[in-house]
């Protein structure tokens, strides 16, 4: 009987407590459909990876799939980089090209960033560890695994789960925040969208011209904005289309899949269950709400300057969550205004942030590179 | 690592928020701009 049970005896309480998160994070994924691709999967692999001497990781000198899975595909950062090629090409740049000022929504609302690299460094993280931690502000996973990769972080399983929960959290962080920030009256602010008819040069230039621009400001990163917009050059050039189409489901799905259950291997219960990590998420929320209230705040200002008001709430579709954010502002607005239609706006402000979120990571890079 | 405050760091921090901020501005500057030349330049085209 030992032989069949004995493991059972091996069974810790971390264990168990890393089993009901995993169980916690499979329940989000498939009854509220948050972020399913990705939660499901880590929440799987959180119990795959804490079974007693679970053969998934490697132990001692035994070696384990996900652990070597890890090697080739994560710290070499080959995952999040493929997985930004499917998502520039699944990425429309149309109505941030029509109204290219909403670049400037973008860069705004990473503001969470560096207020989170700000706090965590407060509260006593290394600086390493506290610009991994801000990343969590660029709400994009892809740039999450790549700068808390780059910086070697010991807390990349937690800053992973916070980036992509938060991301699936966007329709319940966003709204309190931007209301509280906002006045109903500035909620009703309309906003004309003028179709533009966008020439194929501009469309097939935009992604090289962001790729040598992000690249000379922060060469460092550059694999990051230029896979993107690699991404993003297939879906445009029009002559192919099947490798575009190949990219946006094929690849983009491969890579999901294992993305989610490679990175679940840093969920081992004594390397997850710290005081740390509970401060990592408590750091991602506020990463969360201050991008939105640097969006937001940021139209504010413009408007004291601007004799065409903008609609506040564009500002926090700045943040990368795409397209979560865009929607979550215009049903605002067709909340607060059945006829004010801010789609449109906020899908660009939300693209926006997707460059921007990529841009700032690479800053975060080259800026805390200087300082270590 | 052992919580705690760190005000020495804050303060460290405090340059990269200006800088990372102004830089992401800059960069969406330089963008903006060669947006603009670009239409241009489509525009014209178009013309001939």
């Amino acid at each position: 009987m030992e032989l069949l049970f004995g493991y059972f005896l091996q069974i810790t309480w971390q264990q168990v407590v890393m089993w009901c998160i995993g169980g916690v994070l499979i329940y989000l994924a498939i009854a509220k459909e948050m972020e399913p691709s990705l939660l499901l999967p880590m929440g799987f692999g959180a119990i795959l990876v804490n079974l007693p001497l679970s053969g998934a990781i490697t132990q001692g000198t035994e070696h384990g799939i996900l652990s070597i899975l890890y090697e080739a595909t994560i710290s070499n950062e080959l995952l999040p980089l493929l997985l930004f090629i499917g998502i520039g090409a699944m990425i429309d740049f149309g109505p941030l090209l029509t109204n290219p000022k909403l670049l400037f929504f973008g860069a705004a609302a990473q503001f969470g960033i560096y207020f989170t690299l700000c706090l965590a460094s407060l509260l006593g993280f290394p600086l390493r560890d506290a610009a991994a931690i801000s990343i969590i502000g660029a709400a994009d996973g892809p740039t999450s695994i790549f700068v808390a990769n780059y910086f070697n972080s010991q807390y990349i399983s937690a800053i992973i789960v916070a980036a992509y929960s938060y991301m699936a959290l966007v329709p319940i962080v966003q709204p309190p925040v931007i209301r509280a920030l906002t006045t109903p009256a500035e909620r009703r602010i309309r906003m004309d969208y003028n179709q533009r008819d966008i020439p194929k040069l501009v469309r097939i230039l935009f992604p090289i011209v962001v790729t040598m621009v992000a690249g000379l400001v922060a060469p460092r990163s550059v694999a990051l904005v230029g896979f993107l917009m690699f991404g993003n050059l297939i879906r445009e050039c029009g002559v192919l289309n099947s490798l575009s189409e190949t990219a946006q489901n094929v690849l983009a799905n491969l890579v999901t899949i294992l993305l989610g259950i490679v990175v679940s291997s840093g969920m081992v219960a004594d390397q997850f269950l710290k005081v740390e990590t509970l401060v990592i998420i408590g750091l991602g929320l506020i990463a969360f709400v201050a991008d939105t209230a640097g969006g937001v705040l940021f139209a504010k200002v413009l408007n004291l300057f601007s004799k065409k008001k903008i609609n506040p709430m564009i500002g926090a579709a700045g943040i990368s969550a795409f397209p979560m954010s865009s929607r979550v502002i215009h049903k605002m607005g067709l909340k607060e205004d059945p006829q004010n239609f801010l789609l449109m706006h906020a899908a660009g402000a939300n693209v926006a942030g997707q460059i921007a979120s990529v841009i700032a990571g690479g800053l975060v890079i080259k800026l805390i590179e200087n300082m270590l | 690592m052992s919580l705690h405050f760190d005000f020495q760091a804050f303060v460290s921090t405090l340059p990269v928020m200006l800088w990372g901020m102004l830089g992401g501005l800059v960069v969406m500057c330089f963008i903006c701009l060669i947006l603009m030349i670009l239409y241009r330049l489509g525009s014209m085209k178009k013309k001939h």
